[in-house]
């Protein structure tokens, strides 16, 4: 039989495939992850997927103090669980959650004592709930419980003390550390902007319970000034007095005043490199100036210096192994440990803080 | 009385899709089945995991058989179309398919995001008791913006029984001189077996784990099972669970089967008014703008600023890379695998037939079960092997399993579509091998593999469902990138990749147009 055009077009068409082939062949094997990141030196390791206590399904946020951490999860659960152990000590569920969850909690105990306030920012339910943790379920009814809610605020809008959607509060305590001066309250949906709330009561007597709105600064965009797109994390550097803004969409940090004047952006735009991020979600102070940043995009964590305005350190690759991330969340601070909320891959892993923390400086005073 | 004739090339081409098969379906199919008997045996298994919920079922079939319904009847004008004018449009028509599924979602949800008007309302409407308004509005998007995506389906099938319909009846039918909506009933009950088909096909598809049902939390059983899944990754209990969608799709393999395997009958042209060609026209427009053209309208309206544009490559350019090389290696598989279904069931060899069929079977019967169930389960299979665990190959490995079913029917299909006059001849001809194969049957048809294999590629590009499970948490992906946007309300990037993605669609479009366009010629010189 002749072989004639016909399987002359099918042999080119074997040999185009077959280059194909060899193309994808080395793009796949060449699918690497960066390794310019040094690599988690992990010290703790707890939680894994799951819907027991002390299990997560996709954790969002984080805080800890010296011996709890609290974590929130796609199920809308509240966890309290142990620093060192991550054995769950309770929790409850949040009131309504079919919106979607929360992505920001605080934890604050006011320093000349008192009892610890859990906050959360209830995302798409546009309201700030205040919680006393000692109405905390145990850990095997945790679905069940709902929580002791001291205070909740914020309703849908764009006025004054409403909310598109609020990520995370911002505690700063009184002068004389037994109450709340202010809550900072970032917001993203358009209307990007941190809300300043003062308590109602006025002079801080500990204990708050009704918050209302003074001020609010920012606004949606890209540009060098205070413009946000999704401040999806915040935190106030004691030391030098600032409120740190985690500007998410736009890749950077911003350093703010109390009272709301841009000191400073923190970032050399995105990417991957010493200095860039990508979609820091979360940050927390570690003193002296620096500060640790979460990437969701980066699946890392920076190292900051805030004063010299550049990036020190940067950890964890993309992964599943330990000391690998996968879509970090959040970041904390325990004693001397960073907690990495590793949201991917459903667990939280620690590291010793970078260089060892100071002791922390008396809290800085509103209007100090 | 036929005389079989014996080819080892044919039967190594279905040995070919026997291997793809067994590793792509049998071997991880085999090791859930193992887990699952272990886990049964040793107790593991709560009491009740295979209890049907029959409200959930309700509202699954609800779910499913509504968006068919819509898909079914939005799919008419482009069904018209082809039937006219022939397959060589039918790139066009599938556009929408070539589309992640989200994209109508994505693009009409923007009409209810914050600081619109109609988000607003909702919004302040739920703080005033209507609780539930959010969510049931998520969820009219949902079964709207999957009505959108998939009415192609229903109008290819709509439009091979338009082409089986007797010229005759049709033309009955349009003298007669009774008003439309007459006309329009006497040509549905011409149709009633394929208006069946069409909207039981689409309702299969929507039975499976949508991104859009996922996000919109739909009631429905494969939602369910992503959740129990993504909670309790490889459970047995979950699988046990998930028994209705695996009988389900196990049947619905059998019926295509069966349907693939009966003799084909006379195959006239149904000659259509000229009145229905304009309106067919007009319809395929409409449907093609409201599936693609608005919603990617909207996002370039909501795209925050041009530079953002540019940032989908800083930000996803390497998801894009990766996910379009898995995307090149799932495309030649496909393309492949519909070649060797081809060449084993054109042969005359019944053993070659015979396998090719089953094999057919299998894989169509991996098309119908959930994609993240087809994840999970392939994920299970190779996870053992820590090389495997994080080799990016393996995602290929499980979006080859999730639609090699499709490559698997056009390659029967074209086998099937060569004339019983030009079949005979070959045999007489004595080109009953490979050599015969490639000389006498793939001429001029041969592109059609290609374009499954471009088609393949675009549906891999934006499968996310199935690499849910497979891709290793935190490693670049397209798709994990724009479920993060859409999950987490990052609507300005997601506008930028929305119009970056349906250009990069429309082009494959095009070229899957021009292969349908090419492989849809006769072939020419063997005629009785």
């Amino acid at each position: 039989m002749k072989v004639g055009p016909a399987c002359r077009g099918v042999n080119h068409a074997a040999r185009v495939g077959v280059v194909l082939a060899a193309l994808v062949s080395l793009g796949l094997s060449s699918c690497g992850r960066p390794t310019d990141a040094a690599p988690v030196r992990v010290t703790r390791v707890f939680g894994e997927v799951g819907m027991d206590a002390g299990q997560f399904s996709y954790p969002r946020c984080i805080d800890a103090t010296d011996t709890d951490v609290w974590i929130i999860d796609k199920l809308a659960r509240v966890q309290r669980l142990d620093a060192k152990t991550g054995a769950c000590l309770g929790g409850w569920r949040m009131p309504e959650w079919e919106n979607g969850k929360p992505t920001g909690v605080t934890l604050w105990t006011p320093p000349a004592g008192g009892v610890m306030r859990v906050i959360i920012a209830d995302t798409h339910y546009h309201r700030v709930m205040i919680y006393d943790p000692r109405g905390v379920s145990p850990p095997e009814r945790i679905m069940e419980g709902r929580g002791d809610v001291v205070a909740s605020f914020g309703s849908y809008g764009e006025g004054d003390g409403q909310f598109i959607y609020p990520t995370d509060v911002a505690v700063l305590p009184s002068r004389d550390g037994r109450g709340i001066a202010r809550l900072y309250v970032s917001e993203y949906g358009g209307h990007d902007r941190i809300n300043v709330f003062e308590p109602a009561a006025g002079e801080a007597v500990g204990d708050e319970r009704a918050f209302v709105f003074r001020f609010a600064f920012g606004a949606f965009g890209s540009g060098p000034g205070a413009e946000f797109n999704r401040p999806q994390s915040i935190a106030i550097d004691r030391e030098a007095g600032e409120l740190l803004v985690a500007d998410a969409c736009n890749h950077r940090i911003g350093r703010f005043t109390l009272d709301g004047t841009l000191v400073a952006w923190v970032g050399h735009g995105v990417g991957r490199g010493l200095g860039q991020m990508q979609y820091p979600y979360g940050i927390t102070d570690i003193g002296r100036g620096r500060v640790m940043v979460a990437e969701f995009g980066g699946n890392r964590v920076q190292e900051f210096d805030l004063r010299a305005g550049r990036a020190v350190g940067v950890y964890g690759q993309a992964g599943r192994n330990v000391g690998e991330l996968a879509s970090p969340w959040g970041v904390a601070v325990s004693g001397g440990t960073v907690l990495i909320l590793d949201s991917g891959n459903n667990r939280v892993q620690g590291m010793a803080v970078p260089g060892g923390m100071f002791t922390r400086l008396r809290d800085v005073e509103a209007g100090g | 009385m036929r005389r079989a004739v014996t080819s080892w090339s044919a039967r190594g081409a279905a040995f070919v899709a026997a291997l793809a098969a067994v590793v792509l379906v049998g071997w991880p199919g085999a090791v859930v089945a193992w887990d699952v008997v272990r886990a049964g045996l040793g107790g593991a298994i709560k009491p009740g995991s295979a209890a049907v919920s029959f409200g959930l079922l309700a509202n699954t079939l609800g779910w499913a058989g509504g968006i068919a319904l819509g898909a079914t009847l939005a799919g008419i004008p482009a069904a018209v179309w082809i039937a006219r004018r022939g397959w060589g449009g039918a790139g066009w028509v599938l556009v929408p398919m070539l589309l992640p599924s989200y994209l109508c979602y994505a693009g009409y949800g923007l009409l209810r995001a914050p600081r619109t008007m109609l988000g607003d309302w909702i919004e302040q409407a739920a703080q005033h008791g209507a609780s539930w308004l959010p969510v049931f509005a998520g969820r009219v998007i949902a079964a709207a913006g999957l009505m959108l995506w998939a009415w192609p389906l229903a109008s290819v099938v709509l439009a091979v029984g338009l082409r089986n319909v007797p010229r005759d009846a049709l033309e009955a039918v349009r003298l007669d001189g009774r008003g439309v909506a007459w006309r329009a009933w006497m040509r549905a009950r011409l149709l009633g077996g394929w208006i069946v088909g069409a909207w039981g096909l689409v309702a299969l598809v929507m039975m499976g784990s949508a991104v859009p049902l996922h996000l919109a939390q739909a009631p429905t059983y494969s939602v369910r099972v992503w959740f129990e899944m993504s909670v309790a990754p490889g459970s047995a209990g979950a699988w046990v669970s998930a028994w209705p969608l695996i009988v389900l799709a196990a049947l619905s393999a059998g019926v295509i089967v069966r349907h693939l395997v009966r003799e084909p009958g006379a195959t006239p042209e149904g000659r259509l008014g000229l009145a229905a060609r304009r309106g067919a026209w007009r319809g395929l427009a409409v449907m093609l703008m409201l599936s693609v053209g608005v919603p990617w309208a909207m996002m370039a309206w909501t795209v925050d600023s041009f530079a953002s544009l540019g940032r989908f490559w800083q930000l996803s350019g390497e998801g894009l890379a990766v996910s379009g090389a898995v995307a090149l290696a799932v495309g030649v598989v496909l393309a492949g695998l519909a070649g060797s279904v081809w060449m084993a069931a054109a042969s005359f060899d019944p053993v070659a037939r015979r396998v090719a069929l089953a094999c057919v079977g299998v894989m169509v019967f991996a098309v119908f079960v959930p994609g993240v169930l087809v994840g999970q389960a392939t994920a299970q299979a190779w996870e053992w092997n820590p090389v495997l665990r994080d080799w990016p190959g393996l995602v290929v490995v499980g979006h080859v399993a999730r639609f090699g079913g499709v490559a698997g029917v056009l390659g029967w299909a074209l086998a099937r579509s060569e004339s019983s006059g030009a079949r005979d001849a070959r045999r007489l001809d004595g080109a009953t091998g490979g050599m015969g194969f490639l000389a006498a049957v793939a001429p001029g048809r041969w592109p059609a593999c290609v374009g499954v294999g471009l088609a393949g590629a675009c549906l891999s590009l934006h499968e996310i469902e199935t690499s849910v499970f497979l891709q290793v948490p935190g490693t670049p992906g397209l798709a994990p990138t724009l479920l993060g946007y859409l999950h987490y309300s990052r609507m300005g990037d997601l506008s930028a990749a929305g119009v970056w993605i349906v250009g990069l669609g429309l082009a494959g479009a095009w070229m899957v147009g021009v292969c349908v366009r090419r492989g849809a010629r006769r072939h020419a010189g063997v005629q009785p």
